[in-house]
Parts: C-alpha cells; structure tokens; sequence
C-alpha cells in the first residue's frame, strides 16, 4: 500500500526595497568662474562619490533589513556626454586621465571629470536584485544629469592703501627712492600674483597721452610691470602716474588708480643777516652776510640742497650788487664806510633732477655714457 | 564669488570629519579636501590643515597614483 502524498508551500512575503543614490563630496551642479576659468571645486581633486544603497525589508523578519547594494547583479553605470547636439559614451579613461571609476564591490561610482559649461553628462545607474527565495528579480534604474553652471560675479577692485590721488612731495622730507604699492583684490580676497598683471603708465604731456615708455624716465627706478612701482624722489618735479590693473586676464576686470607726485615746497620764510660787519668803523674791512631758510618745523640745515640762494650787498645808496651763492658770503674790502651796509637775498626753488640736453635736444653724457643732471631755478632771476 | 581653497588634513583629521570615504588620499600621506568639508568643524581642524592651491593639490594626488 502507497504513501499518499500532499504538498505544502513556504509562503514568503514580498520584500520592501528602498533604493537610493547619494551623492557625497560634491553635488550634480558644478560651478565655473568664468573669469578664472577654474571649476569650484575641480572634480580631479575632490570628485563627486555616487554611492547606491539599497535597503531591503521583510516584513516577515526572515531577511534582515540592511543595504543588499553589494549583492546587486548586472551592475552597471553608464556616463552619455551630451555637447553640442550630440552624444557619445563617456569611457571611464581617455588615455591617462580618469574620467570616473566604478568600486566593484560598493558599486559605488567616483567621477573625476569636470563637465564643461557647454555639456551635460547624462549619468545612468542599472541594478538588479534577485530575491532567491521567490525567485524574483527586481530592476533598479536611477538617472541623473550633470551640468556646470557659469558663473562671473566678481567684485574686483585696486587697494592703493593710503595712497592719495595727489602727493606733494616736500624736498626736505627725504623719501629718496620709494614704492607705491597697489593690489587687485577680488571681494575681500587678494588676486594672486599669477592671476594678475600690472602696467604702469605716465603722462606724456607732449602727446597728451598715457605711455608705457620709461625709456628717458629717470624717475623710475623699477617694477613698472609689477603690482609696486619703484620711483626715486629726486627726479620727480611733476609725475602723473596711472596703473591698469588687470585680473584673470581679462581686460573686463581693469582697474585704474591714478596718483600725481608733485615736488612741493609749501609755506617758507627766509632772510640774510650781518654775522660780520652790520656796524662799520673805521677799521672795518670784513662783512660777513648769512641767510636762512625756515619751515614750520624750523631753520632748514644745509639749505642750499633746495634752494638757489643769491647773496646782494650794497653800500649807503650803492646799487645792490650780487656776491655770492650759499648761506654764507664773505665780503672783504675797503672802503665799507662809505654808507650803510645793506644785505639782500635771492632766494629760488630748485627743480628737480633734470637731464643737461644740448641746444638740440641731445643729453650730456659722460665718457662712459652716463647722463648728466642737475638741478635748476624754477623762477627767472629777476634783481 | 570667494575662491574654493584646497587643504591636505592628516588621516585622523580626516577621519573625525568623515571624509576619508570619498576624498582622496592615504593614511600616510593625508587627503585633500575642500573648504566645504569643514563646514560644522571647529575651527582647530582648520587651523591644522595645510592649504594648497589647486595646482598643488592635483601635484599631490599625483603622488598618490604613483605609489
């Protein structure tokens, strides 16, 4: 006698799946200054992680709930680069350079590349999950694009410091040779050296233009092409300067900064004295004359670095005579009791350093070469 | 628009900020990481990390590749 038989059936509950992509270390978005041309961030050093999970749950409690992503099977992530109206598979290399790598076991996706304004690169992940025990499979798709948004919002401006759009220079303040910083500043941010260029200009007033030629300049001493312009105090009688500042290399981004130097004397007082001589008697044959010049800070020693100083003398109603230069001048003569002794100055500001040019035109050198310079009155000589 | 600046943050620096996932790096040689990934971080982490520029920075991944 047989064995009847009945069969019964394990009746698994269907599974509850949340699946998911994350991205982490970055966002589908990138941005790209337009006027740097870098990518914020650049992916080649902080990728973008697309990291799938998937969370299975039963609701019978036979399969314990936790991320299956690893046990996923046909895997795949697929990269379509979209540029100008066409398409193409990404590859995961081109030549060197890695464009994305997939982690076999993670399944995770790490990309590399920065996508350039004008593309989209469309991203596709593909997934299955076989639950063995119905013996069913479970498809899971996720699509994303990844694009670069533009952006030139700069705020580039020219710090000058405390550099004033006029700067009288007094000759016995001693600057000597001095620079004149500026900097290109994006927001609160220096630019840096290497994403900027400085040109230095003067004014020309014999073509009334700006010129880039300090050839015959003897007021530059260096860095007319640098973010610090060099320049030396005893050439300058009247300097327009202006620097074009340009950032990223974009002349958009120029910025202006104009200063004028002038050689400036301000309010000065100035007279001769008798140190010799101011009674005359009968033995009397020596006048000593002295003249000073002073400043609100006081008398100016060694005055006649600044100043063309004239010295007059003259007797009872004698015409004024001239001499001497300097502060001090020693008349030895006779016949000084034959009036009042008068003294008289002539005093005139000298000019800065200028080159001594023959009638015309051409500079006087030395035998090796060198320019000759000097100092003049800058008013006529009027007795 | 301020500028992203680059950082090379030691392995346990790294590691207490949760980067070590997905920045790129090694226990040895540190990762490189972004002014982003500080955000929430005290400031010590900051002051810690060695700033780069962006040419320096794909200089060291380089290094990495070449281990």
């Amino acid at each position: 006698m047989q064995i009847r038989k009945n069969q019964g059936r394990v009746v698994h509950s269907s599974l509850s799946f949340i699946f998911q992509v994350v991205e982490m270390g970055g966002s589908l978005l990138q941005k790209y200054d337009a006027t740097t041309a870098s990518f914020i961030p650049h992916r080649g050093v902080t990728p973008l992680v697309l990291q799938p999970q998937l969370i299975v749950s039963d609701p019978d409690g036979t399969v314990a709930t936790a991320d299956y992503v690893s046990q996923m099977r046909n895997v795949s992530w697929e990269l379509t680069l979209m540029s100008g109206g066409s398409s193409s598979t990404l590859p995961a290399t081109s030549g060197a350079v890695t464009n994305y790598a997939v982690d076999s076991t993670t399944k995770r996706l790490t990309l590399f590349r920065n996508v350039q304004p004008q593309e989209v690169v469309h991203v596709r992940f593909f997934g299955q999950y076989l639950d063995a025990r119905r013996n069913e499979v479970f498809d899971f798709e996720w699509t994303r694009d990844c694009s670069t948004e533009v952006q030139t919002d700069l705020n580039i401006t020219l710090d000058t410091g405390q550099w004033r759009s006029k700067v009288r220079m007094i000759p016995m303040r001693r600057w000597g040779q001095f620079g004149i910083p500026v900097q290109l500043k994006n927001g609160p941010e220096n630019i840096a050296d290497a994403d900027a260029s400085y040109q230095w200009q003067w004014w020309n007033a014999a073509t009334n233009a700006w010129s880039e030629d300090f050839s015959e300049q003897a007021w530059l001493v260096s860095g007319e092409q640098t973010k610090e312009i060099t320049v030396d105090q005893d050439f300058i009688q009247d300097v327009r300067l202006r620097v074009m500042a340009i950032a990223f290399g974009n002349v958009n981004t120029a910025q202006y900064f104009t200063t004028r130097l002038q050689r400036w004397y301000g309010q000065f007082d100035y007279d001769v004295e008798f140190l010799r001589g101011k009674y005359i008697f009968h033995d009397t044959d020596t006048v000593v004359l002295n003249a000073w010049v002073a400043n609100a800070k006081g008398k100016i020693s060694s005055p006649c670095m600044y100043f063309d100083m004239e010295l007059f003398f003259a007797i009872g109603t004698g015409d004024f005579e001239s001499v001497g230069y300097g502060e001090e001048v020693i008349i030895k003569r006779n016949g000084l009791q034959g009036g009042q002794p008068k003294a008289g100055i002539l005093l005139r500001e000298l000019s800065a350093f200028r080159a001594l040019c023959e009638d015309n035109g051409t500079p006087l050198c030395l035998d090796d070469g060198t320019p000759l310079f000097a100092q003049f009155p800058t008013k006529s000589r009027q007795v | 628009m301020n500028a992203l600046k680059y950082y090379i943050i030691s392995h346990r620096d790294a590691a207490r900020l949760g980067l070590t996932g997905y920045r790129q790096g090694t226990p040895e040689k540190g990762y490189v990481v972004h002014s982003g990934d500080f955000v929430g971080a005290t400031e010590d982490f900051l002051e810690r990390a060695k700033l780069v520029s962006e040419q320096e920075a794909l200089d060291f991944i380089k290094t990495l590749k070449h281990e």
